[in-house]
């Protein structure tokens, strides 16, 4: 998986996701977003367009990042997911625990 | 780490083994350059000595011919003096010895020792004029020899030999000079006497010092006499040759044809095998530098090594546990009880991924749930069996699919700082009305079979198990008549992949399904989902439950 960061000001951050998010990949992606989470950015954006995949181990991450950023006063949305993901989210009742734009 | 410190110990033993041979060699080629050069110093020294001596004695018998007669005997030259050039001669015999010396200043004396028979005017005395070089004045220095019988006389005479000489041990200019005697007859071949030069050893020290720069560090040159005595040599400290020690010095001697002398090289060891020494020292330092890197390198990767399969030993142990935990928790593949048929299958990945299924009888009902946790690994297995008691527990209190769904919910939810979720599909089903409660946890939807068709059941979807304490967890109900089969699946049956990366996925799951006999197992599906990944490693569980009402 490739990760992206297209646009990181004090206000948003705006990371793209290119292939597939599974438990190899999640974990690379845990660290590489963890400054991120650290310095609170007023709204982290998760573009999911190029996403191929999501496994379980990379929705935890994205829980974690969620749960890590509102504890720090900051916001993690995603933007751009496709059909296949969408159904992921809505079967696991995750878009209601994330903000899915 | 023994089989390198067994590998380093054989490099060192080939090397020394080696380098012993090599030392050998070059020791044996050290000392056949020393016998050459030995030999060519030798040849060099006779050489010089020989000619030296030899101008000499070309002066002596060019300045003999002019009072003297040579005849030729056979192989021998015979010396004499006419009868009529006698008075002459002995007239003459002082300033003509003066011209000759004065001209011949390497020769530092000449002498004639005339027999006693000779000039009757000397009083049967023997006669013996002398010039020498450095002593101004005319001697006669012998006229109280008894010439006769003196051995070395009668012998040059008897022979007629002209030699090099060394003096009689009592004579002053022993161990100064050389001395060359020809010996003279009379017409009638009666004795006339001897001429002798005198040569003094400067020269033969010259022509030794000049040789010495052809031979090798720690040579010395000597020249014996032929009784072996050191008549001179390079190195002052020889007196004798007694004193040689041949344990420390190789000698190489020759006689030199002509003349009294034997030279004598000597050579040291120590010298001859210097550079054999240095180069050894040399090969010995850097390969010993060589050799510890070498054992330090050892050293280091094999703990290296050592280290990565002490990792991959835990990690593959800790596997193979994660997965005996998954195993050790998990009911029988199939029940056959009241009603109801219920078959469950699961193969673990070789890294667990957490599947669990689980049933219970009671009440004339069968509760059974499927469900995956997220992640893999040790921390997904203990999560999987803390979900399956759980199940176990509340069993006993509810059959309603919602409040299990909630009681779990709310157990796991209350500490979970991983955020490590379960999705969970939990049914109930009643053997008398065939009607069948569920609540579907953020699992996959389940596939009702039903004549030869398979759908997706639309079930309303719940968040997963353990994220949220409280949440609302909804049930719904159907029924499930003979004839239909309802399947559960975890998500390692439709993400199965084969090597181009390709799911498996619905459809093919959805049409597997439409194909299944009624006797069919699940292990049709499972073989279906093998065929597609061709090979490609199952990277998650794969686990199947399917209930089936009968008669």
């Amino acid at each position: 998986m490739k990760i992206l960061i297209k646009e990181n000001t004090a206000q948003r951050a705006l990371v793209s996701l290119c292939g597939e998010l599974d438990s190899q990949a999640a974990e690379t992606f845990e660290k590489e977003m963890t400054p991120f989470i650290e310095n609170p950015v007023h709204e982290i954006v998760l573009d999911f367009s190029e996403l191929e995949y999501i496994s379980s181990a990379g929705m935890r991450t994205l829980l974690l990042m969620s749960r890590g950023a509102t504890q720090k006063g900051g916001k993690v949305s995603i933007t751009g997911m496709n059909d296949n993901i969408r159904q992921i989210f809505k079967l696991t009742g995750f878009d209601a625990l994330m903000d899915i734009l | 780490m023994k089989r390198s410190i067994f590998l380093l110990i054989s490099a060192i033993l080939v090397f020394l083994g080696t380098l012993f041979t090599t030392y050998r060699y070059m020791m044996q080629s050290s000392r056949h350059e020393s016998d050459r050069i030995n030999q060519i110093l030798i040849n060099e020294v006779g050489r010089r000595l020989n000619f030296s001596l030899k101008m000499q004695s070309n002066a002596a018998h060019s300045f003999l011919t002019g009072f003297f007669s040579y005849k030729f005997e056979g192989n021998d030259t015979v010396i004499y003096i006419k009868n009529k050039d006698l008075v002459s001669f002995h007239k003459d015999v002082y300033e003509v010895l003066e011209e000759f010396v004065s001209v011949n200043t390497r020769i530092c004396a000449a002498m004639f020792i005339i027999d006693p028979t000779v000039y009757p005017e000397e009083g049967g005395k023997c006669f013996a004029p002398i010039i020498e070089q450095d002593i101004p004045g005319r001697r006669n220095i012998a006229s109280n020899l008894d010439l006769h019988k003196s051995i070395s006389y009668n012998y040059l005479i008897k022979t007629g030999y002209c030699t090099w000489r060394l003096p009689n041990p009592k004579s002053p200019i022993y161990g100064k000079a050389i001395i060359y005697y020809v010996p003279i007859y009379r017409e009638d071949g009666a004795p006339f006497g001897l001429f002798a030069i005198n040569v003094s050893y400067d020269m033969l020290h010259e022509i030794l010092d000049a040789s010495l720069p052809y031979s090798n560090e720690g040579s010395s040159i000597t020249l014996l006499d032929d009784q072996r005595n050191v008549i001179l040599s390079t190195r002052d400290d020889l007196q004798t040759i007694d004193s040689l020690d041949d344990k420390e010095n190789f000698i190489y001697q020759s006689k030199i044809d002509g003349t009294p002398f034997t030279i004598l090289t000597t050579c040291t060891r120590q010298a001859v095998y210097l550079e054999a020494n240095r180069t050894q020292r040399t090969i010995l330092l850097v390969s010993g530098i060589g050799m510890l890197l070498m054992l330090v390198c050892c050293i280091v990767i094999s703990r290296q090594i050592r280290r990565k399969v002490l990792r991959i030993a835990a990690v593959e142990g800790e596997l193979q546990m994660a997965a005996s935990v998954q195993k050790s928790i998990l009911k029988p593949e199939s029940l056959h009880a009241g009603h109801v048929r219920l078959n469950a299958m699961m193969r673990p990945a070789r890294e667990a991924g957490g599947d669990l299924y689980d049933y219970v009888q009671c009440d004339g009902k069968v509760v059974f749930c499927i469900g995956d946790v997220s992640g893999k690994g040790m921390p997904a297995a203990l999560f999987m069996t803390q979900v399956v008691s759980l199940f176990r527990s509340i069993v006993s209190k509810s059959h309603r699919p919602a409040y299990i769904a909630s009681h779990i919910n709310d157990v796991l939810a209350h500490d979970n700082p991983q955020m490590t979720f379960c999705t969970f599909f939990v049914g109930v089903f009643d053997h008398e009305s065939h009607e069948l409660t569920f609540c579907n946890a953020g699992h996959n939807r389940p596939v009702l079979i039903t004549d030869g068709q398979a759908r997706y059941l639309d079930v309303r979807p719940n968040l997963a198990l353990g994220l949220m304490p409280g949440f609302r967890y909804h049930e719904e109900s159907m029924t499930l008549s003979v004839g239909a089969r309802l399947l559960q699946y975890t998500d390692g049956v439709n993400e199965a992949r084969n090597a181009d990366g390709k799911f498996y996925g619905d459809d093919r799951l959805l049409r597997i399904c439409a194909q299944l006999q009624s006797g069919d197992t699940l292990e049709a599906i499972i073989h279906n989902v093998d065929r597609f990944a061709a090979g490609y490693p199952q990277s998650d569980d794969i686990t199947l439950l399917v209930i089936e009402p009968t008669d």
